[in-house]
């Protein structure tokens, strides 16, 4: 159980074997908003897994130890800080079922760059483009904006979000419902030093700025956890479990962390949906009911190139970034699949963005900032219909998504769209293209052929009304011509994107396939299957 | 991959109606779970470290402290065994310039004195290592103390003074394959790291100089840093 090396104090995780009931009572404990959850997803109200952790059984370890930094009730387990010679004492203690000694490594932040802050033409059609292609028009014509749901966010820090203009609405609204910072352990103000990189992402969700929306979900509460710091040496993790507990605790609907951990602990091959530490705390918080978004990770371009944890849980909306010049992937915004095959990203959104910076508007870059969009999506589709579940919105967000149901491990189903989610709006697509059998050959035949990749960009005014802000904006990706192999596991083997600039746009040799293997397809709406 | 062709249609020219490919991902080509790298299997890597003799009790008295340099360079094998121990081999060179002091006490090789004067050793040498890692991690070295012996062949032994002559000229002698310094080497290592990044020991066991020509050794002791070449 303990490693060969260890002399100095480490963090360690202890798993105790039971709890007791005694006074629990759910309704005073929670918030009600998190009672409501419970109810209206059918999740028990008074589950063992949310009884608090015996406190007998944390105060015996607490004086074994130096210091019991908190007890998770989701995992029944107490993380301490303690050497060797003092685990040694505590794995004797009866009631203790297993200790899991916890790592050291640096942070990794799901971060890009920022860019210059000044906002060009180009900037203004991205800030235009980053909710409208998300159905900013729809939403905002259905008077959708997220109200009545509670979004937690789990981030490194919200330098000046106290204070940036682009959160008065949610001030003004006392929509702000709690804060905590988990690296000092403290309540209040604290979450608003350390880096920006949160107020950013919080602005992606729900910013506002002179009726100029950043994000979609503007009316709805928020909960701010600050789970790292810069140089934090081994809690992240911890502090992100510690989080989600206290969102859960607190009403907390949805969860948006833009947060990943990869090849500094983790092997490629780990990441398959249970290893981490992180992972099993996001899938614990699905559990509860609780939609969680987590970036898909910025390694795209990297050795790595996989997704990272968490990820890869499959309870949690993983999203990757698309370029707005391009309207597809954007290159370093991670691939799938999770390394037991199954389909990540899960959808998709504008991997560059315009945020709100803790000094000014700024051009930004990462799928830390695609996931705060999908979850101001999430917001806003889940207020369309309270009565689902956090994982058959999790479905109806991939349903909703423009490629859908074709898929590809770059994209997921694309980018999601509100019309999915707003009666009446949804029609059914005609076939784009056709399939036509040439002795060995399948020959894929496009329809309507447009010169293919001309983004929506222009000579915008950067700056820009609120009314062409929530203009409805045309995905530059939706021109392409998408297609796949697919495997009788249903694993792709091989995907594709192409710009189609002639009407015979690919052509396959069914000899060169093997029994079982699909081709799948899609352009401009229309997707098709085909067994090879 | 199984073959796969997008027809490129050429009507008028190439550029008008080629087709192009924007994106192109090959799952099935990962699929195979690499057995090289860092904290894998196997892991080849090449490094380059400098040195500096530390005194003994001997050797204080005539070399320069500082000034005396032992450079090192070669390829490293490392095999895992566990997260937290693997064994490795490493080949290589090793130059060394001992400079000599010029002063009363100066006994190697002989008592006179120059301008200035130092042995060049080169050994082309192997080691055997055994490594512990501290954490779990990733695909990353990590934290590691390495514990070993080295051997080598003196493949130079060189012996070099300058002197300015009553002319004001500048006279080198250079003196090669010298019979008194041992044809072999060989010690103890060790090693503290993290990642590229190490602190290095050698401790030489063996003597520089045959034990016939009753001449002082040079230190024995060499600290320095080493930078792991790899991607």
């Amino acid at each position: 159980m303990f490693p060969v090396v260890v002399h100095a104090q480490q963090s360690w995780l202890v798993y105790l074997k039971d709890k007791q009931h005694n006074d629990f009572n759910p309704y005073t404990y929670f918030d009600a908003k998190a009672i409501e959850r419970r109810i209206r997803t059918g999740i028990p109200v008074d589950d063992p897994s949310d009884w608090p952790v015996n406190e007998n059984y944390t105060n015996e370890i607490a004086s074994l130890v130096d210091e019991v930094f908190f007890a998770s009730r989701w995992f029944n387990a107490v993380v301490v800080q303690a050497d060797i010679h003092q685990m040694s004492r505590v794995s004797r203690l009866p009631f203790v079922l297993e200790i899991e000694q916890l790592e050291t490594e640096e942070v990794h932040l799901a971060e890009y760059q920022e860019y210059d802050t000044t906002m060009n033409p180009n900037e203004a059609e991205v800030l235009k483009g980053q909710i409208g292609t998300l159905g900013a028009a729809e939403w905002k014509k259905a008077g959708i904006d997220g109200k009545g749901l509670r979004i937690a966010i789990l981030d490194i820090g919200f330098d000046n979000a106290d204070k940036v203009p682009a959160f008065d609405h949610i001030r003004a609204e006392n929509h702000l419902i709690a804060t905590y910072d988990f690296t000092n352990r403290k309540n209040g103000d604290f979450v608003y030093y350390g880096s920006g990189h949160g107020t950013q992402v919080w602005s992606c969700i729900a910013g506002k700025i002179d009726d100029i929306q950043i994000g979609l979900a503007t009316g709805a509460e928020f909960l701010l956890a600050k789970t790292e710091k810069r140089s934090e040496k081994y809690s992240e993790e911890l502090n992100w479990l510690a989080a989600a507990e206290w969102a859960d605790k607190n009403g907390a609907d949805i969860i948006n962390s833009s947060l990943g951990y990869t090849g500094k602990r983790y092997f490629n091959w780990q990441m398959d949906g249970k290893t981490s530490f992180v992972t099993r705390a996001a899938n614990t918080a699905a559990r509860k009911g609780i939609l969680v978004i987590n970036a898909a990770g910025n390694e795209g371009e990297d050795e790595w190139h996989y997704i990272g944890a968490p990820a890869d849980a499959d309870s949690a909306l993983a999203v990757g970034g698309i370029d707005p010049s391009t309207g597809f992937h954007t290159g370093f915004s991670s691939y799938g699949p999770t390394s037991d095959k199954r389909m990540k990203p899960n959808v998709s959104a504008f991997g560059h963005v315009i945020a709100a910076a803790p000094n000014k508007l700024n051009s930004t870059q990462g799928t830390s900032f695609a996931s705060p969009l999908v979850a101001g999506f999430a917001a806003c589709a889940w207020q369309t219909n309270r009565s689902l579940t956090n994982m058959q919105l999790f479905r109806e967000i991939e349903k909703s998504g423009s490629l859908y149901p074709y898929f590809d491990y770059a994209h997921g189903f694309g980018l999601p769209r509100a019309s999915h989610f707003l009666a009446g709006k949804e029609t059914t697509p005609l076939p784009t293209f056709n399939v036509t059998e040439r002795g060995d050959s399948l020959i894929i035949i496009l329809n309507n052929v447009s010169v293919a990749g001309e983004s929506n960009q222009g000579s915008a005014n950067p700056e820009l009304s609120a009314e062409e802000v929530q203009r409805p904006a045309k995905s530059a990706g939706e021109d392409y011509f998408y297609y796949n192999i697919m495997n009788k596991s249903g694993v792709i083997d091989s995907y594709y994107v192409l710009k189609a600039s002639q009407p015979e746009v690919v052509t396959i040799l069914k000899s060169d396939f093997i029994d079982g293997q699909v081709l799948n397809m899609h352009y401009k709406g229309y997707s098709e299957t085909i067994k090879l | 991959m199984k073959k796969l062709i997008t027809f490129l249609l050429f009507a008028f020219s190439v550029a008008a109606y080629s087709q192009e490919i924007l994106l192109e991902q090959n799952v099935k080509a990962d699929t195979i779970r690499p057995s090289r790298g860092p904290n894998l299997k196997n892991f080849t890597q090449g490094y380059l470290g400098v040195g500096f003799p530390l005194f003994t009790n001997e050797a204080v008295t005539y070399t320069k402290p500082g000034l005396s340099t032992s450079f090192d360079f070669g390829v490293r094998y490392k095999r895992k065994v566990c997260s937290h121990f693997a064994l490795g081999l490493d080949f290589g060179f090793n130059l060394s310039a001992y400079k000599l002091k010029q002063d009363e006490w100066k006994m190697v090789p002989d008592t006179i004195l120059n301008d200035k004067e130092k042995f060049q050793i080169n050994t082309a040498a192997g080691s055997a290592f055994m490594r512990i890692n501290v954490g779990r991690r990733g695909n990353y070295i990590g934290n590691y103390l390495d514990m070993g012996a080295y051997g080598g062949w003196n493949i130079s032994k060189k012996h070099k003074t300058t002197n300015e002559n009553a002319e004001g000229e500048k006279v080198k002698v250079l003196t090669g394959r010298l019979k008194y310094i041992e044809s072999f080497s060989y010690g103890l290592l060790a090693r503290v790291g993290t990642n590229r990044y190490a602190f290095t020991a050698r401790y030489r066991l063996s003597d520089i100089f045959k034990s016939s020509y009753a001449m002082p050794e040079l230190p024995r002791l060499i600290v320095g840093i080493e930078v792991g070449l790899f991607k």
